[in-house]
């Protein structure tokens, strides 16, 4: 009798401990989100340059993911990056599915689709993104502006996939007298992944598919691409004199 | 008295940790239950003064979206000026520096991007949003489909703000042959509260914006709207 008591009199013991002991995990881990939330100069700060692709992250207070900015050369011309960013087939080469076209607006100087399709994040899982994509060319400096936002709303949801539901990606397409072009990305989405995870990895993945993307591009299949909407900079004479 | 004192410290000592992991438990599986749930339809919620509201649960998100439907007798132009906004119209909204940016209209579309800083209780501090607005009207049926989605990266960061990062807002205005456009609003957007507390105070939030929004399009700076991107039912 007095040994089971003693038993479990033993037992409530370790059990009261490792509650103190969770309860005192929970509470740190609370504050330090509550601390990183409220972190962040709202500066970009460089997180890597190699093979001539420069990735900066930005911390701002009030969230818990960063933002990156990617800046990378290319030989590749203007067009042929245009083609390449619009062109639904694309998506395939870079492991999407599903792809479809849901709406398309062609009104010069106005260019916007919304676009639907499914990646896969293994071994996470599949994610359904779908987002409008408006195209914008600086009439003087050729400059291209895609901007990509999620428009979760667009179409119903598949019940078995998650939708992402915050994603802004702004690309900005300059055009080179040398011929080639330079790509900024200012970007910033949520892949529904633990925040710790993804403000890890992200730095990492985007240098790499950046670094794809250069290579891709050489591919005959993306060389000499016509999208509709997009003049070079040698088309206009005066503007490559200008630049010159 | 210190025996009072000393009984009920031992009290808390004893029923301390586990009535908090006990709560924190529960909360969490609540928390999981509520964010698996719901059908992914419409449901009524809500019906008075030719106003309804409706509510969906979608199974992995923790927000409802809500709906509200409407007809009010006024132009198609009017309850299109009214809902995209406009730095004449924003003291109408409550929201503080309203700025619209690389605006473009022509006679097939209209496309902008607007920032807007929206105060709230404490200690929330201000919300901004930085949106982009477009609708193509259907060239047949005259149906206009207002698509505003939230594109946070599209203007450096405010200091001292918080920008909205989840916003996809939908507003179908449609003509109807007896002169009334019927105002289909659909709201889906996380303003970074407590989601119980949106998800309960939002249908009359909601309620109360159509209702008023019905006698603000009346007045004479909406119902002499004109715009170059909107055609009207003949």
């Amino acid at each position: 009798m007095n040994d089971s008591t003693e038993k479990s009199s033993k037992l409530a013991k370790v059990l009261r401990s490792g509650g103190k002991w969770t309860l005192g995990i929970l509470a740190v881990l609370f504050v330090a989100h509550v601390v990183w939330v409220n972190s962040g100069s709202n500066e970009w700060k460089l997180e890597s340059e190699k093979d001539g692709i420069r990735v900066s992250s930005m911390k701002s207070p009030g969230y818990t993911l960063k933002k990156y900015k990617v800046e990378m050369r290319t030989e590749s011309k203007l067009s042929d990056i245009v083609f390449y960013m619009s062109d639904l087939n694309t998506g395939y080469d870079v492991g999407a599915s599903d792809i479809r076209r849901l709406e398309e607006v062609v009104s010069p100087p106005v260019f916007y689709a919304y676009d639907n399709y499914k990646l896969d994040l293994k071994p996470f899982g599949k994610l359904d993104v779908m987002i409008v994509n408006h195209y914008i060319q600086d009439p003087v400096t050729k400059k291209v502006t895609i901007n990509v936002n999620a428009a979760p709303n667009k179409k119903p949801v598949d019940p078995n996939v998650k939708r992402v539901i915050h994603l802004s990606n702004n690309f900005t397409l300059t055009p080179l007298q040398t011929g080639g072009t330079d790509v900024e990305l200012v970007s910033e989405m949520d892949l529904g992944l633990p925040y710790l995870m993804q403000n890890l990895v992200v730095p990492a993945v985007i240098h790499e598919e950046f670094g794809k993307m250069r290579e891709m591009m050489k591919k005959d299949k993306y060389k000499n691409g016509k999208p509709a909407f997009i003049t070079e900079l040698h088309d206009d004479p005066k503007v490559a004199q200008a630049q010159s | 008295m210190k025996a009072v004192f000393g009984k009920a410290f031992k009290a808390v000592r004893k029923y301390f940790v586990p009535g908090m992991l006990g709560l924190v438990v529960m909360a969490t599986i609540a928390h999981y239950a509520w964010k698996a749930s719901g059908s992914n339809e419409w449901k009524l919620i809500k019906d008075e003064n030719g106003i309804q509201i409706y509510s969906l649960k979608a199974p992995g998100s923790t927000l409802l979206k809500f709906r509200a439907k409407t007809r009010v007798k006024t132009s198609l132009a009017s309850s299109v000026f009214l809902f995209r906004g406009d730095e004449s119209t924003n003291d109408d909204f409550g929201g503080k520096n309203f700025k619209v940016f690389d605006r473009v209209e022509t006679p097939s579309v209209y496309l902008a991007y607007f920032s807007v800083e929206q105060p709230m209780p404490p200690p929330f501090g201000t919300k901004e949003l930085v949106c982009l607005l477009n609708y193509a009207q259907d060239p047949k049926t005259k149906e206009v489909l207002i698509n505003v989605q939230a594109a946070p990266s599209k203007k450096p960061p405010t200091p001292n703000t918080t920008r909205v990062t989840h916003l996809n807002n939908m507003f179908r205005l449609t003509p109807l042959p007896n002169g009334e456009v019927e105002w289909e609003v659909t709201g889906d957007v996380d303003m970074g509260l407590f989601y119980p507390l949106a998800n309960v105070a939002m249908p009359e939030f909601l309620f109360k914006g159509i209702s008023d929004q019905r006698q603000l399009v009346l007045k004479e700076k909406y119902q002499k709207a004109k715009l170059v991107s909107v055609q009207e039912m003949m």
